[in-house]
């Protein structure tokens, strides 16, 4: 969005991972500018979500490096990475189901008193103005995703698609820079993608970048910007939706699978 | 069943004395059951010390530690050392003990916990075996006779030295630290910790994913589960006035583990609970079987009874009590096992919002 006056936020270079014999990560090379919209596809297997790990620091690179708003975080620890400013969901969402949806967000808050441990079990000194800013930077991002009204249920009680937006509001209370999706909008209706790609659409305009892998077509070519197309740990493609579409190494790769599949 | 569930209702709904007659009936305890157990009653505090910090670090930490008895056997002879030694007041004493517990464990907590698994059992037994055979070797403490001469408490010149009198001074510590315990639960710590237990619904990876740091979250807890352990082996060693190698062995490391897990790693009460049972049940086998029966017989029945308690209590006394009351109290249908988790409201839907 706005590559002619900034820096990437993210790059990626010559990124490789093996798990033993098996190469994940093949090479990847990516840039990725502040408030850019940008998907990821590619069939299963393909390493999208091996690459989300490998920048949100789940296992280091077995070669190749990542830098995320020039400052090298390849071999950082998921909390310190998140710390810089990236925050991701999970496929299988992993909702803290022993926790309401509001102390799901609590734990993640970024309230600005820090109280020390001692302030915390004495309940003296800052403990509680931590606690009711937490609560308050908490119940401002439910409001955002529309679930302060259920604020004190479990999880559980939610929707599909009230679990991905409580993972969403989970990221957001770490105030991160660049957020990665990983299928938001698997098993939702068409409406409810709708609703979920104009609340993406606020999220970038909050200033935002926003990286998601997703097999629902409808939504990569209506929201992205751009779409990296992975296949057996290679980037096969980077383009914008429209040329995605007529690009030959994808169409080998993954679209006639879709074409197959409806 | 309705109707009990409402009667229970009611009970609960005007429950805010309840703290305040468990309080009174701590304080006039003493005066109940006589002198023998009351020095019961002062061993069962001290140890629910040191497994209430044990049920932070199981129940909150998801790790548990066989080195407990280690840290206790610190704080003890830290205090013990001090108090003997070098005259220096026990209450200054037992803050040194604390301090020095809880700093070894904050040094020893990274390299202990980050050991995966059921494995950090095996570790933390090793710092405990190496703690019993550095002091049984120890000769400027008395090797493995030990060494008296330690001094009781004492305020503006009055020393604790009676059985009821500690009794007291124990009753204030171990409420505080239970105080103390049950905000470290309720904080925003206590919440990431709970957050990061993946054995009631949390995420370990979820968890670091929001930033929360993991390791360091276990060592601090692995650092307050140590500070607890110190205090009692300090209040241990200023009742006792002597101390020798036997009570920080392995075995009573084991033994502050078995209590947290018959009392409930998931609640405040839960070490106390524990404790409770542990000594009420080696002095009931004792009264019953009598003196003269043989050992053997009484660690018998004693590990039956243990074995019965876990099988038909699983998540602890405390982790039935509390699923009964949410039973009771009509959150969740009576129809549903009862053993089934500690934590019904993570595995069963609950009500409408109210």
């Amino acid at each position: 969005m706005t590559k002619q006056n900034s820096q990437p936020l993210l790059t990626v270079k010559k990124l490789t991972k093996y798990f033993g014999g098996l190469q994940a990560a093949n090479h990847i090379c990516l840039d990725i500018w502040p408030q850019e919209v940008v998907s990821i596809i590619g069939p299963n297997g393909a390493g999208k979500t091996t690459l989300i790990n490998l920048v949100t620091g789940v296992f280091p690179p077995t070669k190749g490096t990542i830098w995320f708003n020039s400052k090298r975080i390849d071999r950082f620890p998921q909390a310190r990475v998140n710390d810089l400013g990236i925050a991701r969901t999970f496929q299988d969402l992993r909702l803290f189901t022993n926790l309401s949806v509001v102390e799901n967000v609590i734990v993640s808050a970024r309230q600005t008193v820090q109280a020390g441990l001692i302030e915390m079990m004495t309940r003296l000194g800052r403990s509680k103005k931590q606690e009711s800013q937490a609560m308050d930077h908490s119940m401002e991002k439910l409001a955002l995703v529309g679930l302060e009204k259920k604020a004190h249920l479990y999880p559980f009680n939610l929707s599909a698609k009230e679990q991905k937006l409580l993972a969403v509001a989970r990221c957001l209370a770490t105030e991160p820079k660049l957020l990665f999706l990983d299928e938001p909008a698997g098993g939702l209706s068409c409406e409810e993608i709708r609703e979920l790609s104009s609340f993406i659409f606020t999220l970038r305009e909050k200033g935002m970048t926003i990286i998601f892998i997703e097999h629902r077509m409808e939504m990569i070519m209506g929201i992205s910007d751009r779409v990296i197309v992975l296949n057996f740990g290679q980037k096969i493609a980077d383009d914008i939706p429209a040329r995605i579409q007529e690009n030959e190494a994808v169409l080998a790769a993954y679209l006639p699978k879709m074409e197959n599949k409806s | 069943m309705k109707q009990l569930s409402l009667a229970y209702q009611r009970v609960v709904d005007g429950r805010k004395w309840t703290g305040g007659v468990i309080v009174i009936f701590l304080v006039i305890l003493p005066f109940l059951v006589g002198p023998y157990p009351t020095t019961m009653l002062v061993l069962i505090l001290i140890y629910s010390l040191v497994a209430m910090g044990l049920g932070l670090l199981i129940g909150w930490a998801g790790q548990f530690s066989l080195g407990q008895g280690a840290f206790f056997g610190i704080g003890a002879y830290i205090s013990g050392f001090l108090s003997a030694e070098l005259g220096i007041n026990p209450w200054l004493a037992m803050l040194c003990s604390a301090a020095l517990a809880g700093t070894l464990a904050h040094v020893l907590g990274k390299p202990l916990l980050s050991v995966p698994g059921y494995k950090v059992g095996f570790v933390t037994i090793g710092f405990s075996w190496l703690f019993h055979e550095f002091i049984s070797r120890l000769e400027m403490l008395g090797g493995s006779t030990g060494f008296s001469g330690i001094a009781h408490f004492s305020i503006a010149g009055f020393t604790f030295d009676k059985d009821y009198q500690y009794y007291y001074i124990v009753l204030v510590i171990v409420v505080l630290f239970f105080l103390l315990n049950q905000n470290f639960v309720k904080s925003k710590l206590g919440k990431q910790a709970k957050a990061m237990d993946t054995f009631t619904g949390g995420s370990a990876l979820a968890a670091r994913s929001v930033g929360i740091d993991t390791g360091k979250l276990k060592t601090k807890i692995f650092t307050i589960a140590g500070v607890y352990a110190g205090i009692a082996g300090s209040l241990y060693a200023h009742y006792m006035t002597h101390l020798d190698p036997t009570p920080f062995s392995v075995w009573a490391s084991i033994l502050m583990l078995l209590m947290i897990i018959i009392g409930g790693v998931k609640s405040t009460w839960g070490g106390i609970v524990g404790a409770a049972v542990y000594f009420g049940l080696q002095e009931m086998l004792t009264f019953i079987l009598g003196s003269k029966a043989p050992m053997g017989l009484q660690y018998l029945i004693f590990g039956f009874i243990v074995t019965l308690i876990l099988l038909f209590f699983p998540t602890g006394i405390m982790g039935f009590i509390s699923r009964l009351h949410q039973r009771l109290k009509g959150d969740i249908p009576f129809s549903l096992p009862m053993q089934k988790g500690f934590d019904d409201k993570t595995k069963q839907p609950t009500p409408p919002d109210r």
